[in-house]
Formats: C-alpha cells, structure tokens, sequence
C-alpha cells in the first residue's frame, strides 16, 4: 500500500486493512454488475492533511439519479511519485447507492479514486489529496544575546531525507523585515523524522523567525504552490497585501 | 531588499510563547517549506568585538612591523577592520577554499566522503600538508575555487601565478568567506570541515587558538611563508548566539615569532572581553 499507514496496527496486510476500513455500505448478497450509464461521484476530506491525520472518502454510485446498492468497488491510491493505482481496499456500495471509506492516513501527496470493477468499468474523478509534513517549531531562551530555535518534521519515508541547509530568518515581532540570520543543516534524528536548530542573537525582546528547507521529501508533500527555493538574502513581508 | 505578499493564513506556525512547543500546519505560500515560530530572549544589540576592541586591534596592528591589515565580521554582520582591502599572498590559508571546491564536488557528483577523499582533505588542513593541496587543487580545477570566491562575495580574490600559495586576497576577503561557511559548505559535509578545522595538530595551532579558547570554539587556518616573512591566520569564532570571523594578514615580518605575536595581539585585542 504505497503511501499508506493504517493506525488500526502497524503493518497491517491489505486483507486486515479491508476490514479495518469504516464501510457504511450493506453488503449485498451478490454483487451485481454495474449498469450502462452509472456514474461514481467521489469526495475526500480533507483534501489537505497533515501526515498521520485521518481522511474519509465519501460517494454515491447512481444510475439515472438511483442509487445502485450493493455493487462491489474498489478504492484505487497512486502515491508520489504517481506511477500508477493500486487498489487498496474494496466496499460494496449501500442501498441508497452510497459508500464511505474513514482511517485513510496517506503519507505523502496521493491521488484517490474508486472504481466499479464489474463490467462496464466505471470510475470516480481522481481525487487529489496533499499531505503536509507535521512540523513543531520551538524557541528557548538562553540567556542574554542567545535563543535556541529549532524545527522538527515529521514527512515521508518514501524519498528519505539527507541533510540540506536550514535557512533561519529573524525580525523584530510586527516589523516583518527578516533578517537571513543563519544557514544549519539538518539531519534525520529517526527515518521520517528531521530536525534543525540554531542559537541566535534575537533581534527584539519578542521576535518572529522563520526557517527554510528545500528537503528531499519536498516534491512528495504539500501543493505544488508551497513549493520553492529557500531565499538566500534578507526580505521583507508585506502584511496584508492584496 | 525583495519585498514578498504575507498571508497569514498559509503562513503556518503564527504565535509561539518563548520555551513552547508549537504543531504548525502545512507551509508557506511562496518559499519552499517555510514555518514561522514567534519566541522571546534578550537581544544584545551592541556589536561584538566593540569599537574599542576594534581600536585597540587597529592601534596594536599599526605599531607592528611589515605589511599588516585584519578584517573581522562582527556579531551583527559588519565588516570592520584596517587596511582591509590591501592584497596579499594567501599561503596556507587558501586550503580552506580548496576544501570547500572540493566538498561541492563531491555533492555535485552526489558522493558521500572515501578514504580517497579524506587522505587529501585530512592532512591538507590537519598538517597543512602542500602535496595534498596540490592534489585537492588538481582534482577541482582553479575554476572551482574562484567560483567559491565569487560566491562568497570575495572582491580581491586572483589565482596565484605559478603556485597556489600566491593567491591573492584581502584580510576582508577572507574574514567574508569565513561567515558565508555554513551556505557554501554542503550540510552533510559541514561538520565534517568543522572538524578539520577545529583539530589542527598544536605546532599549527598558533594565533587564534591560545587567545579564544576555550571561550570560543575556534575554526581556523594558518599559513605561512617564513621566507617572506608572511603569516596569515583566518578563522571562524563561535560562543551561543555569537559568531564572528578574524583575518589577519602580515607580511615582511622580521621573524617567524614576530609574526605569529602580531596575530595573537590582534586576536588579544579583540577579544579582550567575552560577550
């Protein structure tokens, strides 16, 4: 299941994972095949996440506006880098044509679908969902001219996470001219987990920072907008701009 | 300066008590992975060395014989110094942006450190080893330090003409590419350098090292060409929260002594008192 974990156990083999899925679909006793026309509509939320946070996939399998009950489907994932879907789960829709699929826990920018497999093949839209890395960032003061900043990320394990510079910036709290205050690297404190930290001067008695990575794992999480170099030089945030 | 959009909202981590842990969510708008934190601490705002250290530094170097200047980048980031843009001969100093060619190189061609890489690299700064610069400079090519020289903003960098020991640079030169270190030094390679130039064997541990430490963790390199009476220490000063670089170039010394005392007067002076 490439780019999944279940909380319902760790390693959990599809088979275990099916069952672990929330169906609120019926079972019916056969699956019938689908009628000509059908049309799967498919939902995921949230669309974006953090790593580790659950999302539900939700839809309606209709024909002509009725739903269709107990038709078997199957729940197709293509994980970052996107080389294709695999199933991985399958549910069989309700009596009012409706299914639900809870506990997915993506780990990386994943695509969703669900398709009817019984001829003639229908399938959802594809569904994407971005999944951001779970980020705590920390400030110590140490005493006169030194505060401890430090980041850590929880991200994927599908691209690794080899050591890249944290760029570290710096401003006076309500002024939002950052100052490039530092370079560190950063290093993998356990598989998927990476940290980075500095000791600084602070600007102001209170004062905002901000620390920059271009990690490996960059392209596999969050939308493609967040996405960029890390600037090499000082800038200015202009609050509220239209 | 660049003058970016702010929205809030895609900012993640708004609001950090100082000495709290805070989850953020998702990254910035417009920089690669950004995360933004608030915290708290005391600033010290006056500059470190301070001007006196910085006029005592000045006033000892000029009643010393021979050719000298010194530059340092303070803890807030300004160069300061005497003479500072005034050329010299690098001698051994030059090693540590041979170091740095070659540690780009070996990330360019994505590998990790051999025991090829670290017999040159290792004595080149370890012993000041010249057969291993040498060999270090034949690998990355003269090209590769001066692009290390561009990159660090170094102004009065030239290639040495017929040997690497002639490069010329500037005490300001040298103090600037000290602090641009830790961006040009690839990160999985940083602590490696730091290392090297942290445990240089003692006989060439003079200058910097007796003054600093153990205040200050002290990166550094020498060099010298005693038949010239030249001799050179550049270095990197680190305390919590306080980073500042020294170059002090000499030249026409009257002896080896001589000039390695202007160097630890110059450092002396600097550093007379612990920020």
């Amino acid at each position: 299941m490439p780019g999944f974990e279940l909380r319902a156990g760790d390693c959990v083999p599809l088979a275990v994972m099916a069952v672990a899925l929330t169906l609120t679909a019926v079972a019916g006793a056969s699956a019938p095949a689908t009628p000509s026309g059908s049309v799967l509509s498919a939902s995921a939320a949230p669309a974006e996440l953090n790593i580790g946070v659950a999302l539900t996939v939700t839809g309606t399998l209709t024909n002509g506006g009725r739903g269709l009950p107990g038709v078997t489907l199957a729940l197709q994932t293509e994980a970052y880098p996107f080389h294709g879907f695999t199933t991985v789960a399958q549910l069989t829709s309700g009596p009012d044509g409706r299914f639900s699929i809870a506990a997915l826990r993506p780990d990386r920018n994943t695509r969703l679908r669900v398709v009817a497999e019984q001829a003639p093949a229908t399938a959802s839209p594809e569904l994407p969902v971005f999944v951001d890395p779970a980020v705590a960032v920390h400030a110590r003061r140490l005493g006169p001219g030194a505060t401890r900043l430090s980041i850590r990320a929880r991200h994927t394990l599908a691209t690794g996470s080899p050591s890249v510079s944290a760029w570290w910036y710096t401003a006076p709290r309500g002024t939002g001219l950052f100052r490039l205050t530092a370079v560190t690297p950063t290093r993998e404190l356990t598989p998927g987990v990476t940290y980075a930290s500095v000791t600084v001067n602070p600007p102001a008695k209170r004062f905002v920072y901000r620390v920059c990575l271009n990690p490996a794992w960059e392209g596999a999480m969050g939308p493609p907008a967040a996405h960029g170099p890390c600037p090499h030089h000082n800038f200015e945030l202009r609050r509220n701009a239209g | 300066m660049p003058v970016e959009d702010f929205r809030p909202g895609r900012v993640s981590a708004w609001i950090l008590a100082a000495s709290a842990a805070l989850t953020v969510t998702g990254a910035s708008d417009a920089l690669g992975l950004e995360f933004q934190g608030e915290g708290r601490g005391t600033p010290v705002t006056a500059a470190y060395p301070s001007p006196t250290a910085i006029a005592a530094a000045t006033s000892f170097l000029d009643s010393r014989a021979g050719q000298t200047s010194f530059a340092v980048v303070d803890s807030v980031g300004r160069l300061r110094g005497l003479r500072m843009r005034e050329h010299f001969r690098t001698a051994s100093v030059v090693k540590v942006m041979m170091l740095v060619a070659y540690l780009r190189m070996l990330d360019t061609r994505h590998r990790g450190l051999r025991r090829s890489d670290t017999s040159l690299l290792y004595p080149m700064i370890h012993i000041s080893d010249n057969n291993a610069a040498s060999a270090v400079l034949a690998a990355v090519g003269g090209a590769a330090v001066a692009r290390v020289a561009q990159e660090a903003g170094m102004e009065d960098y030239a290639p040495g003409v017929g040997w690497w020991a002639y490069t010329q640079t500037s005490a300001a030169d040298q103090a600037r590419f000290l602090f641009a270190l830790p961006r040009l030094i690839p990160p999985r390679f940083y602590g490696y350098a730091r290392y090297l130039m942290s445990s240089i064997e003692p006989s060439q541990s003079w200058g910097f090292p007796p003054v600093a430490r153990p205040r200050w963790q002290v990166f550094f390199k020498t060099g010298q060409l005693p038949e010239e009476g030249l001799f050179n220490e550049v270095g990197r000063l680190e305390r919590p929260g306080v980073t500042i670089t020294i170059a002090v170039l000499t030249t026409g010394d009257p002896s080896m002594s001589y000039g390695r005392a202007t160097i630890e007067g110059v450092a002396a002076n600097l550093l007379a008192r612990t920020p």
